[in-house]
């Protein structure tokens, strides 16, 4: 008989707590989770939840690392390369759009209900805003654009999480795609101008 | 006196929760920072958490009614715009514990500041709302645009604060405002809006 290693049952039992954790905040909002209701859910004894994390947001915030990190991933290989900064932000927007509507749930955990977390869900979200900024941010280079710099691209990284958001909240992030080039309007409007960012929503209505 | 005291605590949570976190902060280190004692905390508030909402709110107040001056004193839309984020981000600046406090740590107490702070979001969307009419026909705002632009607007000042970046505020004015107004005005108009608002 093989026998399990203690590590192994570790994974195991934070795979179960995870995969009940999405529907459960998904369904009543992060605030209505409990951790019995957790423990029940992926049928694990009681007290399982506490040897691992010291409360729900710990908990949350190892969750929210897991779905950074496959983010993070995804994110740096479509920006990467050679193509035309507008192409590569696209790029990274479709990623993301199509990872937050292949795991709604996971996405509603991630854009929508760390929001009303605490401060070390905060700290988080903002590292990941700050990520996309630097992604938009890049802007400056490939631009057009004639007078002073734009130095709002945490603006931008901010407004396009709180759409991503909104749509998530709604429970349509399959909608998300479609969302895209009112997404890449208020990208591409200050680093290339109106006439840029006109053409994100033409692409938009022609590809309809 | 009493009022005195109450203000005093007021100030102490604002300057304790900006040096240490909300998280970090005690009831003991802002009567310490307010030079009261622990039983005159106890006299206005119940637990750390209500004196920060107090504090939040009087905030709160004050901003609502600088916005409302700052709206008044401009006939166009788009200036009143301006105006009003220009007042917001020079009233941060000289004060980022404030701006730390309303749009930073508020948002790690959790429940408690969910409606409040929806209520700053809500002042600020309606202010925008108008803007629609600007907006060519034949591109109709995003669903939730103002909703997105606010958190771009908050998300800007709460990294720049976090950064330490407090007393520099106002050298964003110009980019905050031309990315509130150019979804609405396109970006050559929204920029020269914000070449009127220093």
């Amino acid at each position: 008989m093989t026998r399990l290693r203690f590590d192994e049952i570790q994974r195991s039992q934070y795979r179960r707590l995870c995969e009940e954790l999405a529907p459960l905040a998904a369904a009543g909002g992060l605030v209505d989770v409990t951790v019995p209701d957790l423990e029940r859910l992926a049928e694990l004894p009681a007290g399982t939840f506490s040897d691992r994390f010291s409360d729900l947001e710990d908990f949350l915030a190892a969750v929210w690392d897991a779905i950074s990190a496959e983010l993070e991933v995804l994110e740096d290989d479509a920006f990467s390369g050679s193509a035309p900064w507008r192409v590569r932000v696209r790029s990274v927007l479709e990623a993301q759009v199509d990872y937050f509507a292949l795991h709604s749930d996971l996405a509603r955990l991630y854009l929508a209900e760390s929001v009303f977390a605490g401060e070390r869900m905060q700290r988080r979200r903002r590292i990941a805003i700050g990520r996309m900024a630097r992604m938009i941010d890049a802007g400056r280079c490939e631009g057009r654009r004639n007078g002073a710099p734009f130095a709002g691209a945490d603006a931008v990284a901010g407004a396009l999480w709180t759409q991503m958001a909104q749509v998530v909240r709604a429970g349509q992030p399959e909608e998300l795609r479609e969302r895209l080039p009112e997404f890449m309007y208020l990208v591409v409007l200050p680093y290339c101008g109106s006439a840029a960012a006109r053409e994100e929503l033409a692409a938009h209505s022609q590809s309809r | 006196m009493a009022f005195n005291q109450r203000e005093r605590l007021l100030a102490a949570v604002a300057s304790v929760v900006a040096e240490q976190g909300y998280g970090k902060a005690t009831v003991a280190s802002v009567t310490q920072a307010a030079s009261v004692s622990r039983r005159t905390f106890y006299e206005f508030f119940g637990s750390k958490e209500e004196c920060f909402l107090a504090a939040f709110d009087a905030l709160d107040e004050y901003l609502a009614g600088a916005m409302a001056e700052a709206i008044q004193g401009e006939e166009e839309w788009p200036d009143q715009v301006a105006a009003a984020l220009a007042t917001l981000m020079h009233f941060f600046s000289e004060r980022p514990e404030l701006a730390r406090l309303y749009l930073v740590e508020a948002a790690a107490v959790g429940e408690g500041t969910i409606e409040r702070r929806s209520r700053g979001v809500k002042r600020f969307v309606a202010l925008l709302e108008p803007g629609r009419r600007y907006r060519p026909s034949d591109r109709p705002p995003a669903e939730g645009l103002e909703e997105a632009l606010v958190g771009g607007v908050v998300t800007l000042i709460a990294r720049r604060i976090l950064a330490g970046e407090g007393p520099q505020l106002t050298q964003f004015i110009p980019s905050v405002i031309e990315f509130t107004l150019s979804s609405y005005l396109g970006s050559e108009e929204a920029r020269a809006v914000a070449a009127r608002h220093p």
